[in-house]
């Protein structure tokens, strides 16, 4: 019986030519994420089922910051939160509807906080850009709350998440 | 004090004798070699290219909607049920 391997970063030998999620864009994403990955604009966590890609997310350190009012300026620095962006989350359709999508966004979340209660990396938001409307659904499942002004983009504090894993802990 | 800059790393590049006049003519123009203008023009866009990925811009009303909700933990059962659960690699 094959099992679902632990996530650990994309390496260059992956097969990743072959996984389908559905979305033409998140499949296409996996030939350039190791370049990414190289550049550290971001990092891809991999997981296999009997030795094929089942599915990926990537987070990127991002910074959340303020569009330039005219009008209002000299209000001193222009503002900006450091935030954790899972910028994608995709499971090939050959494993779907096994969980393995709420496993991985609970492993991003757990890395996150890894990130931060390990080191100086103040992150005070966790963001995600959702592709379609399901997949906002999904992120919602989770309390996620979607931005009014940007409906495809979910916030959660870093205090929420941080309150839950230490309480997942106790 | 000058800042010394060490330029240990050699990049060439393959062009045309067309793109390298206008290089050359550019530079010329901004008192620089041709090796400063590219260097300084290429490291601008790269910074530009960096700074699109790794930055969200968003007004300052969903700004100070983004402020208000990270102050707080929110109680988010949802998230607490599925923390408990097996992840699918544990089961």
């Amino acid at each position: 019986m094959p099992k679902f391997t632990l996530p650990r970063p994309i390496e260059v030998e992956d097969e990743t030519t072959l996984f389908d999620c559905g979305q033409p864009t998140l499949n296409q994403f996996l030939q350039i994420a190791i370049e990414k990955q190289k550049a550290k604009l971001s990092r891809t966590y991999v997981v296999f089922f009997d030795n094929k890609l089942a599915g990926y997310y990537t987070l990127a350190h991002i910074a959340v910051a303020q569009s330039e009012t005219p009008g209002k300026l000299g209000r001193g620095m222009p503002k900006a939160i450091l935030a954790m962006l899972l910028a994608r989350l995709a499971i090939d359709k050959s494993v779907q509807g096994r969980g393995l999508g709420q496993s991985l966004l609970i492993d991003a979340l757990r890395k996150t906080y890894a990130v931060v209660e390990n080191g100086p990396a103040p992150i005070r938001l966790f963001v995600v850009d959702a592709i379609d409307k399901n997949a906002k659904k999904f992120y919602e499942r989770f309390d996620f709350i979607a931005s009014p002004q940007s409906p495809m983009r979910l916030f959660m504090s870093y205090k929420t998440i941080q309150a839950a894993i230490e309480e997942d802990e106790n | 004090m000058p800042r010394t800059i060490l330029t240990e790393e050699r990049l060439s590049i393959r062009t045309n004798a067309e793109q390298k006049a206008m290089l050359a003519r550019a530079a010329k123009a901004s008192h620089m070699n041709i090796s400063q203008f590219v260097l300084g023009a290429s490291l601008r866009e790269a910074e530009s290219v960096i700074d699109a990925e790794t930055r969200i811009v968003v007004s300052p009303e969903e700004y100070d909607g983004i402020a208000k909700l990270m102050d707080e933990a929110a109680p988010a059962p949802r998230l607490r049920e599925a923390l408990k659960q097996k992840t699918v690699w544990d089961a």
